[in-house]
């Protein structure tokens, strides 16, 4: 039984169908990247699992119970924890109250906590009182994530991490991602920067324009497979 | 030497505003939300405070011990049944035709329950007693009280906002409702739980104003309006500002009530025109976000 | 009503027409009705001219407020300012003055423009809710200074004497055409300001400020427009009212009451529409003739309804029926209607432009 399983499940924005009959599986333990250009559905999925968006027809699976019944905050109680598009940490407050605040539900798990997310992202601790606003782009992107360790997910899902930040901190950035799923959770990422995300990835699935045009072992496909299903041509 | 008399009656009135205008400004610094019934809430409680204590004939002060869990009830429920889905859409419109719907709901239940004459709480002694400082100054110790309570409130509500769990979820909430839902916060239970804090403050206020002064239906325009310009006076995003500016409307009244009566409810009315003037962001203005 | 069509060589040539069959027979039927009723004074009972200046006052009151919230965004609890100042207005002109009653509503309503402009140095400094709370202080203390002014009867207030040298049954046709004017003008004043350049700044800042300013649209001047037209309005319609009451007292005709029938009429009748309004002006006098007995009672109801009806089907009772029979009375309605390439041919194609 894999830890998250989509079935069919589509989506729409207003009358505009985002998504299409998307159907895929994530291992527990594993690292899962799912890719595609601009518009291609990528985040409208990452939003429908952590039930930001409701799933038309199909279903969505986590752990064999099915979810699309329950809330926002009530996946978050299960271990569902995203890193939302365009970090949204919380400006009035400070970096360990981001970090605190995020682990609001974790319940008594025992996992991530305060001490290792300051392990994974030292420069964190140095900053610990100061206010999130005052955070370069990629330290709120380790504020972030660090923030959604906090509820020592069984599941992370990471909305685009790269976005505007510059290429020296997006390799710090993966450098430090595989201590996360070695830890023992699963990742799922959403990438437009394919090589990061291959380099990343156990398993990938691509998106064009709201249907699968690719999926498999990112050891096993190759560059030019790769590249027509992520442009459709 | 009057002066300084009216000065420190002012202060001590401030104490009774900031307590009226705190519940007002929390609501908003959570949930943006600008509450139109706030006013006609504190009257309200003000009335239950009265059937509690014509009922079982207990001081007025005691009666909180009903009247505190019950508005808080009151208030979780009507964010959570109604509030809740005024909020959801994101104009400006459905959260004032509610509030504004909901004031004179209250205020004609009101009127049809216990008519149109004024009413009054009675605490005993303490309602004249007063320290003298000397044979110009005298401290009510009824208003004396109303400020201590007033600020013990608020170093209460400043404190639970910055160091609990609950207190970082809420300014969580009001910098970004979406993203505090991904971290676990359920919005539709903290915003209840925010208004049932907004009118435990608010029972307070009502008792206080019960005591202090006679009360009809029709009164929760005013305390409306005294609520929002000590918050505005103060800085929106404070509680503090919202001490501030309770006691600079209160003074600002005192000192117009010394020129002449009449000029009372007007000074502070132009107090508050004036920071509006020249100072929009208020006497405590905050640097940073904070909402609350 | 159309513009010119547009003829530049080679370009596609189009025509922006206004109107609509719908809109066109509703004026037609309006002019008729308003003619209909302007002979009412002859042959009429005064109780009924009495209850249709109450009616149209009341409308042209609600359209104001229409114009300030449903089409500039600024919801205002503070209108009362206006509608008072107008009837102490027209207490100063007619009494104090000696001016004719029409002399007095021109000269207030530029005495009431000035300090409208005067108000919205204060209150365009908040925003949203607070800014509704801003303008009812803003009436507060029109109340207060009024109250405490002798020259004017203070708080035990004043009666308008000065249009006693009509005699009544003048004074009440007088009323009653003024009132007319007033009701039939707001519908028209509103209709007007929609199909102007004004119209469509308030629609674009409607959408989306930033989007509008970034057009060149001046936001600020653009509400601030809107706010001294209602102002006005309110003070004309104020000065209407009180032509007919005569007694005017500070707390009355500076009380949030009038914002509060305001603010219902809208509400139930529809938020934007100018259609809106006239549904519920007939809804609000309904429901007074019916539940009048019960005082605060009837008070609570429209509370409720407006509660509901914000809840339930925030497009007012207008907006329901719209939804189910699109058609545009008397608000704009803008389409393009392209014309063939030969020369004021007939037209090849129509686009309807959503209002």
């Amino acid at each position: 039984m894999s830890l998250l399983e989509v079935e069919r499940a589509s989506s729409f924005y207003g009358d505009f169908q985002a998504l299409y009959d998307i159907s895929l599986a994530v291992e527990e333990g594993e690292r899962f990247a799912v890719i595609g250009s601009n518009g291609a559905g990528k985040s409208t999925l990452l939003r429908m699992i952590a039930g930001l968006l409701p799933a038309r027809g199909g279903s969505i699976r986590f752990d064999g119970r099915p979810i699309d019944a329950l809330r926002v905050h009530e996946r978050v109680a299960l271990g569902i924890s995203m890193v939302p598009e365009g970090r949204r940490i919380f400006p009035s407050l400070s970096v360990e109250e981001n970090l605190l605040v995020g682990g609001y539900r974790r319940g008594r798990r025992r996992g991530w906590d305060r001490q290792r997310v300051y392990d994974l992202f030292p420069l964190l601790r140095d900053r610990a009182g100061r206010s999130a606003a005052v955070l370069s782009g990629g330290e709120q992107q380790a504020l972030a994530i660090g923030r959604a360790l906090m509820n020592d997910p069984r599941l992370l899902l990471l909305d685009e991490v790269s976005l505007g930040l510059a290429p020296i901190v997006i390799r710090d950035l993966y450098e430090r991602l595989p201590a996360i799923s070695e830890a023992g959770t699963t990742v799922l990422i959403v990438e437009q920067n394919v090589d990061q995300a291959l380099a990343f990835a156990d398993r990938v699935t691509c998106l064009l324009e709201g249907r699968i045009s690719l999926q498999g072992r990112s050891a096993e496909l190759s560059r030019p497979a790769v590249a027509a299903a992520y442009f459709g041509v | 030497m009057e002066w300084v008399n009216a000065l420190i009656q002012g202060i001590l009135l401030g104490g009774l505003y900031a307590l009226l205008a705190t519940g007002l400004s929390l609501a908003f610094g959570v949930m943006r939300l600008v509450n139109l019934a706030h006013g006609d809430l504190i009257i309200l409680a003000a009335y239950l405070a009265l059937v509690v204590t014509n009922a079982t004939k207990m001081n007025p002060f005691l009666s909180l011990t009903v009247v505190v869990p019950l508005m808080m009830v009151l208030g979780y429920v009507l964010q959570r049944g109604l509030l809740n889905r005024a909020l959801r859409s994101t104009g400006v419109m459905p959260p004032l035709m509610v509030t504004f719907g909901l004031a004179i709901v209250i205020q004609n239940l009101l009127l049809e329950a216990f008519s149109a004459d004024s009413q009054g709480l009675t605490a005993g002694p303490i309602e004249t007693e007063s320290i003298t400082l000397n044979d110009q100054i005298s401290i009510g110790v009824l208003p004396l009280l109303t400020l201590i309570v007033a600020v013990a409130i608020l170093v209460g509500l400043e404190l639970m906002i910055s160091r609990t769990a609950l207190g970082r979820a809420m300014r969580a909430t009001a910098d970004d409702p979406e993203a505090a839902s991904i971290v676990g916060i359920d919005h539709r239970h903290l915003y209840a739980t925010a208004m049932a804090i907004a009118l435990a403050t608010v029972a307070v206020a009502g008792v206080f104003v019960g005591v202090s002064t006679t009360f009809s239906p029709s009164d929760g325009s005013q305390g409306l309006i005294v609520a929002f310009e000590a918050v505005i006076i103060g800085g929106l995003g404070s509680l503090w500002g919202t001490l501030v500016g309770g006691v600079a409307l209160g003074v600002a009244q005192a000192f117009g009530n010394q020129i002449s009566p009449a000029y009372q409810i007007l000074a502070g009315h132009l107090l508050f025109l004036a920071v509006l003037f020249f100072r929009p962001t208020g006497l405590l203005a905050r640097r940073t976000q904070r909402q609350v | 009503m159309t513009s010119q069509p547009s003829t530049r060589d080679g370009a596609a040539r189009f025509h922006v027409k206004q109107g609509t069959r719908a809109s066109r027979a509703a004026a037609v039927i309006g002019m008729l009705l308003l003619a209909g009723l302007a002979t009412l004074p002859a042959w009429g009972p005064p109780g009924t001219m009495k209850l249709l200046i109450e009616f149209l006052t009341l409308l042209a009151l609600a359209q104001m407020w229409n114009l300030l919230a449903g089409y500039a965004g600024l919801i205002s609890i503070g209108q009362q300012a206006f509608i008072g100042l107008g009837a102490y207005g027209l207490f100063i002109c007619t009494d104090r003055l000696g001016f004719h009653p029409l002399l007095a509503i021109v000269v207030l309503a530029l005495a009431v423009a000035v300090v409208a402009l005067g108000t919205a140095l204060f209150a365009f400094r908040l925003r949203g809710g607070y800014f509704a709370i801003g303008t009812w202080v803003i009436a507060e203390v029109f109340r207060l200074l009024v109250s405490g002014a002798k020259e004017v009867g203070a708080g035990s207030g004043t009666t308008i004497l000065g249009l006693g040298f009509l005699g009544p049954q003048a004074r009440l046709a007088l009323t009653y055409w003024l009132a007319l004017a007033v009701g039939f003008g707001s519908i028209a004043l509103l209709a007007w300001i929609m199909r102007s350049r004004l119209g469509l700044a308030l629609r674009a800042v409607r959408d989306s400020e930033e989007g509008a300013q970034s057009l060149g649209v001046d936001v600020l001047r653009t509400k601030k427009i809107v706010w001294v037209i209602a102002a006005v309005g309110c003070a004309v319609a104020g000065a209407v009212i009180y032509m007919n009451l005569l007694r005017i007292q500070p707390t009355a005709a500076f009380g949030v009451e009038w914002s509060a029938r305001m603010i219902f009429i809208v509400v139930i009748g529809g938020l934007g529409r100018i259609e809106g309004p006239i549904v519920g002006a007939l809804v609000y006098f309904a429901l007074r003739e019916t539940l009048s007995d019960f005082g605060s009672l009837y008070l609570m109801v429209l509370g409720l309804v407006a509660i509901a009806v914000t809840l339930l089907a925030p497009q007012g009772l207008w907006g329901l029926f719209v939804a189910r029979f699109p058609v545009t009375l008397f608000g704009a309605h803008p389409r393009l209607e392209m014309l063939a390439a030969d020369d004021g041919g007939p037209p090849a194609t129509s686009q309807e432009e959503k209002r």
